[in-house]
């Protein structure tokens, strides 16, 4: 049987040397898997230009409006998922819209069409006004 | 030139058992039930922060399985806030020191599952990380009991008195190792471009409708034609920094005032709070031991004022009127 401090200097080799090496790996291989974390904060140089994706819908009487969830803190966050809308399964596809739908009272029996926009911005550096420079649509489907 | 390879050789191999004779060196509990308080109290705060149950209202189709907990079915507001009690329960224990170590076991798990599952809506949040990173090796420290009394074996409390001195090390090094690759990501990928373009006038700009305290203010800090740079020199460097600031007691307060005043800056600019990263910073610096400097300091006034009473007076009583203090190293008193 191990001596009891031999066995704390083992274990105080291990985590105190394991801890640091584990996340110095895990950042460089680049992973994001909670509680580890490749800690690119901030770590990409910006610009003046910023581009994201926005889902539309597009009502019977031709009227549109952006889905944006702003009010539930879990759901907003889940509008992250709107570029995988393309890619899942029909009945995936109505689950994610259905809640984003009902956390921003959007009728979904009254919603004709869906698509997602690739919107360009670009903020002015006098005025720090920002603007809407191109919009791509990237997806757009008949419900 | 085999010689000088020799050499180095023997200097790293000095200074790597100089440092592994450091982590593994005894230490007392003291420092590790502050610590474990501190943290407890940390995870407290972070645990009464949210309304957990809102995590229930998600379907699993906008769930990311960024870990096991993510591909567990939808889990019902009952449960959600029977973890955070649990958590909570744990808090008390360390606090009133009931099974320490078993409460912030229980507490630590409580907010890695509650922020985890949060998280798991499409961002991954930081923001409790440090916080769970530095707990984990305090989780194996040892609490005081039966064992530390005289009757009980010195092989026992020997190895209780390594482990009260690896945990708050490893904790002050996994601080620094999350911070300093914080920095080496913005190295990796941006270069000094991070610092010299006008990135952070940008990243003033960009977030300053998030500023809790005055977006017209942001902007114009932004457009000062130096200030952004100063501030990500400043912010990277003390990143980059860490794992050295870190490493002598004179210069962890340095640190953590250092890091709470970029916290708050990135709040007072941005809006993003990262109080959890900041407020663990304090608890590892504290625990680990009150400077030298500060110690040194008490020590030279009370020398000086030796020096002018007398030479009877006072610890000082070799040193002549107007010499100036006596070198700390000449001070016989125990730091930490």
């Amino acid at each position: 049987m191990m001596n009891p401090v031999t066995r704390a200097r083992h274990l105080a080799r291990g985590v105190a040397y394991g801890a640091p090496a584990l996340l110095l790996v895990v950042a460089l291989v680049g992973v994001d898997f909670w509680p580890f974390s490749a800690y690119r904060l901030f770590s990409t140089v910006r610009s003046d230009a910023t581009s994201s994706q926005r889902l539309m819908v597009s009502y019977g009487d031709g009227t549109e409006q952006a889905v944006s969830c702003v009010d539930h803190p879990v759901l907003r966050e889940t509008m992250r998922f709107v570029p995988r809308l393309p890619d899942v399964d029909t009945r995936t596809r109505d689950v994610m819209l259905g809640t984003w739908f009902a956390d921003c009272n959007i009728d979904g029996a009254d919603v004709v069409r869906v698509r997602i926009d690739k919107v360009d911005r670009a903020v002015d550096p006098v005025t720090h006004v920002t603007t809407e420079t191109a919009l791509t649509t990237v997806w757009n489907e008949v419900l | 030139m085999s010689h000088l390879v020799r050499a180095t050789l023997r200097l790293a191999g000095w200074l790597g058992r100089r440092f592994d004779a450091a982590v593994v060196a005894p230490g007392r509990p003291g420092p590790v039930a502050l610590l474990r308080v501190a943290l407890a109290l940390i995870i407290a705060l972070r645990l009464l922060a949210h309304d957990w149950s809102l995590v229930a209202e998600r379907p699993v189709e906008l769930t990311s399985h960024l870990w096991i907990l993510g591909w567990l079915p939808r889990l019902p507001p009952s449960v959600l806030v029977a973890i955070q009690v649990v958590g909570l329960a744990g808090v008390a224990l360390v606090v009133v020191r009931r099974a320490p170590r078993a409460g912030l076991v229980l507490s630590w798990l409580s907010l890695l599952v509650l922020a985890g599952l949060w998280g798991a809506s499409g961002k991954f949040h930081h923001n409790d990380l440090l916080l769970l990173t530095a707990t984990f090796p305090v989780l194996f420290a040892r609490a005081p009991n039966r064992s530390n009394r005289p009757a009980a074996g010195n092989v026992d409390r020997a190895a209780r008195a390594i482990t009260w001195g690896w945990t708050p090390r490893a904790a002050l090094a996994v601080v620094g190792c999350v911070y300093f690759l914080t920095g080496l990501q913005k190295l990796r990928h941006s270069g000094l471009a991070w610092v010299f373009s006008d990135n952070m006038s940008w990243v003033l700009l960009q977030g300053a409708d998030s500023s809790p305290v005055s977006p017209e203010l942001v902007r114009a800090l932004a457009e000062t034609p130096v200030l952004p740079r100063l501030l990500a020199g400043g912010a990277l460097a003390l990143e980059l920094g860490a794992p050295l600031l870190l490493c002598w007691r004179s210069t962890r307060l340095v640190f953590a005032g250092a890091v709470t005043a970029m916290h708050l800056s990135i709040w007072v600019c941005l809006g993003l709070d990262y109080a959890p990263w900041w407020l663990t910073v304090w608890a590892v610096t504290l625990a680990t031991g009150v400077p030298t400097g500060w110690a040194a300091l008490r020590d030279r006034i009370v020398l000086r004022r030796a020096a002018r009473t007398g030479p009877r007076a006072g610890p000082g009583a070799g040193a002549a009127p107007g010499a100036g203090p006596a070198s700390t190293r000449d001070v016989p008193v125990a730091h930490g």
